[in-house]
């Protein structure tokens, strides 16, 4: 049965920032997009188990015609930090393929306290 | 390591041989104890160390570009492949390492000009080697810094070198040349009498099948599996085994799911242009399964039913060996180089017996001993 656990106060993380969270029933990646949403994700990528925390949480760039570049500057997506592999926190999804995806978890801000279910 | 920082051994506890591990240097004036001048001087002033001028990583996490970027912000300790503790507590004790195989990231023999500021950097970097590295823990293996493009005088450094006995093997980095032409090999006969390995390697300054560069990384990165394969076809069709027989070659980083193919490809070709090469007395394909091994890095995502079937057109178990490729951006997690569901006899051939044969050793440390 998912319960809600206060992680702590709505101001414990700037915007674009994360933190591996290892205090509660499973370790968890709590991250802060650009625009200030807190989101919650499992912390290690599917593809070889390496942590998620040691890696960088940016915008990601679009699909766009050959020869540009079109960023997005949201923070709202984690970069494995060996091999690069790209995980929208939003979803848990992968940037680019269906079928991989990291488990999310129901992140809201009550009270001033940021609440993550598990 | 994958797990969180108080964890001090991995549950995947499968012992290990690793085959391709790179030791890092901070900066080059490390060597400045083993060089004369004017090299002494000169070092302070290179920039070929770590330095691709083809192209910037796109994660910007090379090995070279973490060094470099961990210097600048002041760090000195505790860097990546550079710390040996780190890489012990992180690496060597965390899995059930039993032996692994420096294999450096020190390219001079990519180098073109001021040959004998090559051969002196060589020289220095495998004196900084022992006494850096390799003295600092007997499950060490180490593979020799020489300069290719002299081949007389890597021949002097081989002879030099070979008899520490930690050095298994020379590393010849690929560039745009053809290893198996005749005027290498005195490297060759160096290693023979040497009882050396052969082990080629990926460097900063390989060359595509369409020339040295391609217009992105991924392009370029991409072909590295084509430069091996035409590495393979020059040292077969060139004669290197037949003209020395004891010779054994280890390829790494350039995977190993194209054998199948690149077996049949060369059998079919003996068959219908041996004349061309009447001093090649076996088939390839024999040839390759006798004296030839890849590391299994980079992983390509195989199924264990897959791996079976690559196995089976190659017609032996015996040819991959486990290799990290550690610290690098792209290495494997040791329980994710090879599929899940292996029997363990096939992972454990694949993780440490294919290598201990390869390079003639024992499983056996001294804690096993002990």
């Amino acid at each position: 049965m998912p319960t809600e656990h206060d992680v702590g106060p709505e101001d414990m993380l700037k915007a674009g920032r994360m933190r591996l969270l290892t205090d509660l029933r499973r370790p968890v990646l709590l991250v802060r997009s650009a625009s200030g949403t807190y989101y919650a994700v499992h912390p290690l990528c599917p593809h070889q188990g390496v942590n998620l925390s040691g890696g960088r949480l940016s915008g990601h760039f679009l699909p766009s015609e050959v020869g540009e570049y079109v960023y997005e500057d949201t923070a709202e997506v984690v970069r494995c930090p060996r091999h690069g592999y790209e995980f929208d926190v939003r979803t848990g999804r992968s940037c680019f393929l269906s079928d991989l995806r990291i488990k999310s978890f129901p992140t809201r801000v009550v009270s001033g306290r940021v609440m993550v279910e598990l | 390591m994958t797990q969180a920082s108080h964890t001090t051994k991995s549950s995947f506890t499968q012992p290990l041989f690793d085959c391709d591990v790179h030791e890092l240097m901070l900066d080059a004036t490390q060597l400045r104890p083993w060089l004369k001048q004017p090299w002494r001087d000169w070092v302070g002033h290179w920039t070929g160390l770590y330095r691709s001028p083809l192209y910037v990583h796109p994660l910007l996490s090379s090995a070279g570009q973490e060094v470099a970027n961990s210097v600048a912000a002041g760090a000195s300790s505790g860097i990546r492949g550079v710390d040996f503790e780190r890489f012990r507590e992180e690496h060597l004790d965390y899995y059930n390492i039993r032996h692994a195989v420096l294999t450096g990231f020190f390219y001079v023999g990519v180098m073109r000009s001021q040959p004998e500021f090559s051969i002196a950097l060589a020289s220095a970097y495998n004196d900084w080697l022992v006494e850096h590295w390799l003295s600092k823990d007997p499950r060490l293996l180490g593979s020799i810094t020489i300069t290719p493009q002299e081949p007389e005088a890597a021949a002097r450094e081989i002879d030099r070198m070979g008899k520490h006995p930690q050095m298994v093997q020379i590393l010849l980095p690929l560039t745009d040349v053809a290893y198996g032409e005749p005027r290498y090999h005195p490297i060759y006969a160096a290693c023979e009498r040497n009882d050396l390995r052969v082990a080629f390697h990926q460097s900063h300054w390989t060359a595509t099948p369409v020339g040295l560069t391609m217009r992105r990384n991924i392009e370029w990165h991409s072909s590295f599996s084509l430069a091996f394969m035409a590495q393979l076809i020059s040292v077969i069709f060139e004669g290197v085994m037949d003209k020395y027989p004891r010779l054994r070659f280890i390829m790494l980083e350039g995977g190993y799911t194209w054998l199948p193919h690149m077996l049949r490809r060369l059998d079919q070709h003996y068959k219908e242009l041996r004349v061309e090469v009447p001093w090649v007395k076996r088939l390839p394909s024999e040839t390759i399964r006798e004296h030839f091994r890849f590391g299994s890095h980079p992983t390509e995502g195989l199924s264990a039913r897959e791996l079976a079937m690559v196995f089976d057109l190659c017609g032996s178990e015996d040819l991959v060996c486990f290799a990290s490729d550690y610290p690098h951006w792209d290495g494997d997690e040791p329980a994710f180089a090879f599929p899940s569901g292996l029997p363990p006899e096939l992972l454990n051939k694949l993780m440490l017996t294919n290598a201990l044969d390869f390079y003639g050793l024992s499983g056996e440390t001294d804690a096993d001993r002990a």
